[in-house]
């Protein structure tokens, strides 16, 4: 019972410095698997591994969210401003999230006092693609762990904030970097594994979702994305991913991209690890004809040994920088296991979990240019003419041929993830409605050199939106409602039992609607704009509910149209914690 | 995921913007009131001067030190400045405006600074206007495409004709790569063997995996040179190619004009003493100066 030890060793601990600090158990692997049940603690990214970001708490409710009330605030601070992304994590009156820079705390529930904080020393220079956020940590036995810019994962001490190991995930100066949740998964022949993708590298780098033993950091497997790569087992070459050459021409697989560089789910009923794959190399899809796999796909993958169990390919022979890596999210469709994914391409997707069968796909945004809609196996029906033309081919052999393509690479939705309620058999999708003209262009440079790459401008399609937060029924593929909102959706869903879905917006309003009518029951100015997901938690008898607020990540890259609707707001970085006050004045 | 350039809005505005710039850079040199000008940088006694970290033979880390064409240019101008060089390598953000916007008029976002020059910058009138923050200009070296080859296994002068047969290897996503996957509607893909970095092309080449290597001149003669191999270079009829040369100069901030003036004369005296192409040789690299303005 190292639990019990620890927790006595902590409270003698908290008792000599006189401070009022929790009591710390170590987190089982049990406690990880079981964390969508347990209403007390929140454990993993997702609200458990299967991703649905539901809460069976229902003491904050319909009835009540209009007195929602903040409980305290604090400061990210410094000078370091930036976009913050991370969801916290909670356990035993303990709060752990991840900021901007890579850096992490853990935090005093009851006071919004810090108990630690962890700054990752990064090398000077180094350039992520899209702002220097993070997307939180994972917790088990004693340790958090996450990721960094630098492409280091580091497993801190959860009492103490003190490193315990550090293992690069790759060379930082090849480009690569982490920003993902890990993902903590139990296996019988390993015990409990963290889970990662890869993210950066140079361009053309082969994606790849990564298993480590918790204790150490040590490599167990290692799956690449692209068909035709090996994989790792136990520190000797496995199986190939796919047949070498079926979808890709000549050596071009070699080289095929397929970024696994946000996170994955876990279900435990099948025992897969689901993962998403980016965009293949290079942009011109004219020269890789072919599907292309397994870039912007789902996959998923068997934790025991690291095979593909199933891929599934949203969009084969990409044109349109539809990365594939959205959320893949477990739930039961009338008693059939099934996960469901809302793609960049602009179509949700209802599959079988268990062999990846195309059950049903249909659009989630109003207009989609690029294809016509999906065949009976989940394949987009291609629209030709909204295929970014082949520059060799056009008159003055410049750009190819410019399209208008909706939804733009930015996507119908992107790294935000949606929440499913079991009560409504809704998903709720933060969707964004727009559209790119897009162009394969042979001249930009890189590093000095020529190279060919797309040339793209965002633009919006309806006046007064571009973000839309949809409540989807995956039975039907009918959009219940929408709530519509002026600027991009960039922050995660949350749905709970009281029959709320929360959100937050980058205007900074975190809201509270209602999950069967999208009314707006309940909304918080939090000060800076919200690109995080919400959690909910049960502390002493109360329903917290915790949201980050810290304008950033990669939306305020994008020119354009797009800017003006996000140029007026101010960085920030704090984290917010609200409950029902115990007594209102008045009374 | 995609490179950070994507929007060119504001063109004409930016345009405005850079006339007005100029003649406010014309006006304040005669107040000497501008951010980090050559004063401020001669009275400091330091010229801090960014390239890449991976970028050979211009610039590259060897054991530790900074080595390359661009490592002893800004030297060299530096001495001619009267002052130290500070060389800071650096590594490459997605788009040549990432690295603009990092080491010459913002700073990474996680901190470093910019520098008072950038070398190894593609002089292109596109690239500048979408740029308005950075001047460009001095360019001292002319990029061009080339193949390197194995005779006996190409002939002495082949056209792209043989690597129908043949393979040849070439960098990703590069203009060569594009010519190469494009050529007659892709009837040498088979034969396109890909590499990322160029020490893998080098190396295939070497074993003769490859019976040739395309690319950009002055990384072929070097990556050859480092691999002991001599064998000729040939620029064989590239009709269809959408850029076979381009000339590599110099970026600095929009208000510290009068910097890259000084640095121009320093420059072309570097030139002119033939030191520049010295230098080149130092890598194995034949100097390619930019061809005069028509």
């Amino acid at each position: 019972m190292t639990s019990w030890k620890l927790l006595a060793t902590a409270s003698a601990c908290a008792l000599s410095l006189g401070l009022a600090s929790p009591s710390m158990a170590d987190v089982s692997i049990e406690d990880v698997v079981n964390d969508a049940k347990s209403a007390n603690d929140v454990l993993t990214s997702g609200l458990g591994g299967q991703g649905q970001r539901y809460s069976p708490l229902d003491a904050v409710n319909k009835d009540n969210v209009s007195g929602l009330a903040p409980a305290w605030a604090m400061s990210l601070g410094g000078e370091k401003m930036r976009g913050q992304q991370a969801q916290p994590l909670v356990k035993d009156g303990v709060m752990y999230i991840t900021g901007s820079y890579s850096r992490a705390w853990a935090i005093d529930v009851k006071t919004g006092r810090e108990l630690w904080q962890y700054d990752h020393r990064l090398p000077e220079g180094i350039l992520p693609c899209c702002d220097v956020i993070n997307r939180g940590g994972a917790l088990i036995g004693d340790k958090f762990i996450f990721g960094t810019l630098d492409a280091k994962l580091v497993a801190l001490s959860a009492k103490t904030g003190k490193v315990v190991w550090t293992k690069e995930i790759d060379d930082y100066k090849a480009g690569y970097s982490y920003t993902a949740a890990p993902l903590i998964v139990p296996t019988k022949a390993h015990g409990p594994l963290l889970v990662t993708g890869v993210s950066g590298g140079e361009f053309g780098v082969i994606g790849r979702v990564e298993a480590r033993k918790v204790d150490n950091g040590e490599l167990v497997w290692s799956r690449p994305t692209i068909e035709g790569h090996m994989g790792t087992l136990n520190g000797k070459e496995s199986t190939m991913t796919g047949k070498k050459n079926e979808t890709w021409p000549g050596d071009l697989w070699k080289t095929g991209g397929g970024a696994t560089w946000l996170g994955g789910t876990y279900d435990d009923e099948t025992k897969l690890v689901f993962f998403g794959a980016g965009n293949p190399a290079p942009w011109n899809s004219h020269m890789r004809p072919g599907d292309n796999k397994w870039s912007c796909s789902r996959i998923a993958i068997d934790p025991e040994t690291g095979e593909i169990k199933w891929g599934f390919q949203t969009t084969p022979n990409d044109g349109w920088d539809f990365d594939g890596v959205n959320e893949v999210v477990s739930f039961d469709l009338d008693g059939t296991k099934a996960v469901a994914t809302a793609d960049r391409n602009g179509f949700f997707y209802v599959l079988n979990r268990e062999n990846g069968k195309f059950i049903r796909g249909f659009p989630f945004v109003e207009k989609i240019t690029w294809a016509k809609g999906l065949d009976e196996n989940g394949k987009p029906i291609y629209v030709p003419e909204n295929r970014p033309g082949n520059p060799a081919k056009s008159a003055d052999g410049k750009k190819g041929e410019n399209v208008f393509a909706v939804p733009s690479f930015l996507g119908g939705k992107n790294q935000q993830p949606m929440a499913y309620s079991p009560k409504t058999k809704l998903f709720y999708v933060p969707a964004n409605e727009w559209g790119m003209d897009i162009h394969n262009e042979p001249v930009t440079y890189k590093q000095g050199a020529a190279y060919l790459g797309a040339g793209f401008t965002i633009k919006t399609i309806f006046d007064d939106h571009i973000g839309a937060l949809k409540a989807v029924d995956p039975a039907t593929g009918k959009i219940v409602f929408q709530v519509n909102n002026k600027a991009p959706l960039w922050g995660g869903v949350l749905t709970t039992g009281g029959g709320l879905v929360f959100y937050g917006t980058p205007e900074g309003e975190l809201k509270a609607i209602d999950d069967t009518t999208g009314k707006e029951l309940w909304s918080f100015n939090t000060g800076s704009g919200i690109v995080a997901p919400p959690v909910t938690w049960e502390q002493d008898g109360e329903q917290m509910i915790s949201v980050l607020s810290g304008w950033g990540g990669a939306v305020p890259l994008w020119g354009g149209e797009v800017a003006k609707t996000v140029s007026n707001l101010n960085q920030g970085g704090m984290v917010w914690t609200f409950k029902l006050p115990k007594k209102v004045a008045g009374n | 995921m995609r490179p950070a350039s994507a929007a060119l809005q504001n063109k004409h505005v930016d345009f405005l913007r850079r006339g007005a710039a100029i003649i406010a850079a014309l006006c304040s040199l005669a107040t000497g009131s501008l951010a980090r000008p050559l004063d401020e940088v001669v009275a400091s006694g330091t010229l801090r001067v960014i390239s890449y970290s991976d970028n050979a033979p211009f610039s590259f880390e060897d054991q530790g030190a900074a080595r390359g064409i661009d490592v002893d240019l800004g030297h060299a101008i530096a001495r001619e400045l009267g002052i130290k060089a500070e060389i800071v390598l650096r590594m490459q953000g997605e788009e040549v405006d990432d690295d603009i916007r990092a080491n010459v008029w913002r700073g990474p976002l996680t901190g470093g600074g910019t520098g008072d020059l950038m070398l190894s910058v593609p002089i292109d009138r596109a690239l500048s206007l979408r740029n308005p923050e950075a001047v460009f200009g001095n360019a001292y070296f002319q990029e061009r495409i080339a193949v390197a080859i194995h005779p006996d296994l190409t002939g002495p002068n082949p056209t792209f004709d043989v690597f129908k047969t043949q393979k040849i290897g070439v960098r990703l996503a590069t203009v060569s790569d594009y010519f190469l996957l494009s050529y007659q509607d892709g009837v040498l893909i088979n034969n396109v063997s890909h590499h990322v970095k160029p020490e893998a092309g080098a190396k295939e080449f070497a074993a003769k995996e490859i019976a040739a290597l395309m690319g950009v001149r002055s990384e072929l003669e070097m990556q050859l040179a480092r691999a002991g191999i001599d064998v000729p270079l040939v620029e064989p009829d590239m009709t269809g190619i959408v850029r076979r040369d381009w000339l590599l100069g110099m970026a600095w901030k929009e208000n510290s004009r009068d910097l890259g003036y000084a640095v121009q004369a320093a420059v072309e005296k570097i030139r002119a003493s033939g030191e520049l192409e010295r230098i080149c040789r130092t890598y194995g690299v034949t100097y390619m100066p930019p061809p005069p303005p028509k």
